[in-house]
């Protein structure tokens, strides 16, 4: 009795291993019992795989023209945005120093071409003349080093002698915040003057620039 | 076909991939705070005062009876190549009509002091705009912020103002 009940077992088993690789096999269903099973699995596989390549190849040919009509879109969009002025090797940024000092020396010489260009307010000259060797006086490094005040309609020259200590620059934003409610625009440049010694011109305008829009 | 199939999705991904970094990135303002100002060593008017200023988040006030200069690093990027300005907007305030005075400086990466540009204000809360051409803020410049703010105010026991900081604008 004990021998037949482990015979059916085992014969169940056997039945239900066969029947749940024969459900595995590509091409065969539960739902289509009937289907028929003379094509080897190799082909069946080989037909799946062929319809999945396709299937991908039509989905890469569709991403493909999503991406072109994007960049297609983009590009009509908005313009390009140019980079940031920002060099990558040492090289590269020797050359940009360099422009940025001629970029520079370009600007003042426009500066002084206009400064040159503009007519002379005497009553206006006067006033900021004043406050100029005043702010000058209040500063003992810069009252001895200050020469050639010349002020015009709207904008003052002025040289300073540099003595290469550093005094200049340091002192220069604080000359600046005392003249800074009548010339707030200063522009300066600093000249070689032949003898090892260099001098800053300034250019202080009465002129500030209006914000563009609101923040 | 194992190989075909990677190579068909490698070129989805990537396509994929490409497609999404297209858009290209928006350049964020620069937002400083003032607590990171210093009293100015060089003072326009005496104080017995050594210490001359506080933090008050987010900003920096003057506790001396006297204005008081302080110097303000400003955080930057450099500039787009076409762009003709750099701009930045100051902020801060003033209490019971008193003024404060600024201006930010340029220096060139050699040190050279090439310009400024500043203000005078009385306005309650201010939000200055400052603008320089681009010849005056090269990638490699430095830029500062130097304000002389308002006394302390002895009649009121209250600051005379306070200044916020100072948004460097990246278009």
């Amino acid at each position: 009795m004990k021998l037949l009940g482990a015979a059916v077992a085992l014969a169940a088993l056997v039945a239900a291993t066969v029947v749940y690789f024969d459900q595995r096999r590509p091409g065969t269903s539960p739902a289509s019992p009937s289907a028929p099973r003379t094509d080897s699995v190799a082909s069946d596989r080989g037909e799946s795989s062929a319809a999945q390549i396709d299937e991908l190849r039509r989905e890469l040919a569709t991403m493909k023209s999503q991406a072109a009509d994007q960049q297609s879109r983009l590009a009509s969009a908005t313009p390009p945005t140019p980079a940031p002025r920002e060099p990558a090797s040492a090289e590269e940024m020797q050359e940009q120093r360099a422009a940025d000092l001629e970029s520079h020396r370009v600007y003042m010489s426009e500066v002084a071409e206009s400064f040159a260009a503009e007519t002379i307010d005497q009553r206006w000259a006067a006033q900021a003349s004043s406050r100029v060797n005043a702010a000058l006086y209040d500063h003992d490094a810069l009252r001895t080093a200050a020469r050639d005040i010349e002020c015009r309609a709207q904008t003052c020259r002025v040289t300073i002698d540099d003595d290469g200590s550093g005094t200049l620059t340091r002192r220069l934003p604080s000359l600046a915040l005392s003249l800074v409610d009548v010339l707030p625009t200063i522009s300066a440049e600093r000249v070689d003057q032949g003898n090892g010694r260099s001098a800053m011109i300034l250019y202080m305008s009465a002129q500030r620039e209006a914000p563009p829009r609101p923040k | 076909v194992k190989s075909r199939f990677i190579s068909l999705f490698a070129t989805i991904s990537g396509i994929a991939l490409s497609s999404a970094s297209a858009v290209p990135a928006q350049a964020a303002n620069l937002n400083t705070s003032a607590i990171g100002c210093q009293q100015d060593a060089f003072q326009g008017l005496s104080s017995p005062l050594t210490k001359r200023i506080d933090y008050s988040d987010p900003g920096v006030v003057n506790l001396a009876t006297v204005g008081t200069g302080v110097l303000c690093p400003v955080t930057r990027s450099p500039l787009l190549a076409t762009a003709t300005t750099g701009s930045f907007f100051v902020d801060g305030d003033n209490y019971t009509g008193a003024s404060t005075f600024c201006v930010m400086s340029s220096y060139d990466f050699l040190g050279n002091f090439v310009g400024s540009r500043g203000f005078a204000t009385t306005a309650p809360r201010y939000d200055e705009f400052v603008s320089f051409p681009s010849s005056l803020l090269g990638v490699y410049n430095y830029v500062t912020l130097s304000c002389v703010l308002p006394a302390f105010n002895t009649a009121n026991g209250f600051y005379g103002g306070k200044l916020r900081g100072v948004t460097a604008l990246q278009p």
